[in-house]
């Protein structure tokens, strides 16, 4: 249940950047090979946020694929080949996403001074 | 309001993992973090390849409870500290950061941390260390690096163990390669047996050729 260390340091995290105002989304970002399962987190999340600034927040999160891309000939495929570059049949591919794991945005109630007024 | 964040949320771990590598090459030490599912061969490795490269080399036992891995490689001599995790599924930098202080390292030149048997957690916590190791075995199927693709492409070495059951199994090592290899294609994938020893040489060579 590592979901639930995640999610304490989201939580931390989250905290700090809000800055005492309620927040309402946290937008997040998770790699496919990240090993985050989003059940998990959003049970820990509920868990956790009660009687925090963070309760009721959705999470909002964005998935992304595992991608590799070709070292030799630049060409980009998925991770569910056998690891040989699909367009030049050699190997030599990088994994250039899918390790994801961070808080991109989250939005906090407006408070006097943030209007500007 | 929108604030923009952009921060990882392991944050914290990889600031300690930071502080735990500049020690690490402080002390001229290469540090590997072994990580495996229970009952794959982690302890049996770690044992062999003290057998043969003999006492250079300092040992972090890692287990959610119990102190018996690290009672088995005290048999050999070397030194060896036992972190017990308290129900947590992985080591963290911060508990090898307390290790290490439990450790004389004067003059060794590794550090073997064993991490909790576990193919998922470990994988996000980096601890510092120079190299990660996979250790798969026979009897768990070739299909391992299709289910857990995220550890095995972190893996700077893939160790397959328990060969010699392989005609037990029906265990097709082309195809366990073509899963690791399709989220990680130049790693070294060694055949051992920790029973025999056969392959063993080629892991420790391997080892051997190391520098940080
Ligand atoms: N047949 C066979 N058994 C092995 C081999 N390596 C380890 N074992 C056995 O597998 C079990 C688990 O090994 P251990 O090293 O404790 O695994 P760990 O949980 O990953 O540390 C033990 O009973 C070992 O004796 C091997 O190469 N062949
Ligand atoms: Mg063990
Ligand atoms: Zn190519």
């Amino acid at each position: 249940m590592h979901e639930l260390t995640i999610t304490e340091n989201m939580v931390g995290l989250v905290t700090e950047e809000a800055k005492g105002r309620k927040v309402s989304t946290i937008n997040l970002v998770i790699g496919e090979l990240s090993g985050v399962v989003e059940e998990s987190l959003i049970f820990c999340f509920h868990v956790i946020s009660k009687g925090t600034l963070l309760e009721g927040a959705s999470l909002n999160i964005k998935k992304i694929e595992g991608r590799m891309r070709c070292r030799l000939c630049s060409f980009e495929f998925g991770i569910d080949g056998d690891g040989l570059c699909p367009a030049c049949r050699r190997p030599g591919g990088k994994l250039i996403s899918g390790k994801e794991l961070y808080i991109e945005s989250i939005e906090v109630e407006d408070r006097d001074e943030d209007r500007g007024g | 309001m929108k604030i923009e964040v952009v921060k990882d949320i392991l944050d914290a771990n990889e600031e300690w993992a930071k502080e735990n590598r500049r020690f690490f090459d402080g002390a001229k030490l290469i540090s590997i973090n072994i990580m495996a599912s229970p009952g794959a061969g982690k302890t049996s490795l770690i044992m062999g390849t003290l057998e043969s490269i003999g006492s250079c080399a300092a040992v972090i036992e890692g287990d959610i409870a119990s102190t018996i891995d690290a009672e088995k490689i005290g048999t050999l001599g070397v030194p060896v500290v036992q972190i017990n995790t308290g129900g947590a599924c992985h080591l963290d930098a911060a508990m090898i950061k307390k290790a290490l202080e439990r450790l004389d390292l004067k003059g060794l030149k590794y550090l073997f941390i064993e991490n909790v048997g576990n193919l998922i957690c470990p994988a996000e916590f980096n601890l510092g260390e120079h190299v990660r190791v996979i250790v798969a075995s026979v009897p768990e199927g070739d299909d391992k690096p299709f289910k857990y693709p995220g550890i095995f492409s972190t893996a700077q070495a893939v160790v397959l163990n328990k060969w010699d059951t392989l005609s037990y199994f029906d265990f097709d090592f082309e195809r366990f390669k073509r899963g690791i290899y399709s989220v990680n294609p130049e790693v070294p994938v060694f055949r051992v047996s920790c029973k025999t020893k056969e392959g063993l040489g080629d892991w420790i060579d391997w080892l051997k050729g190391l520098t940080y």
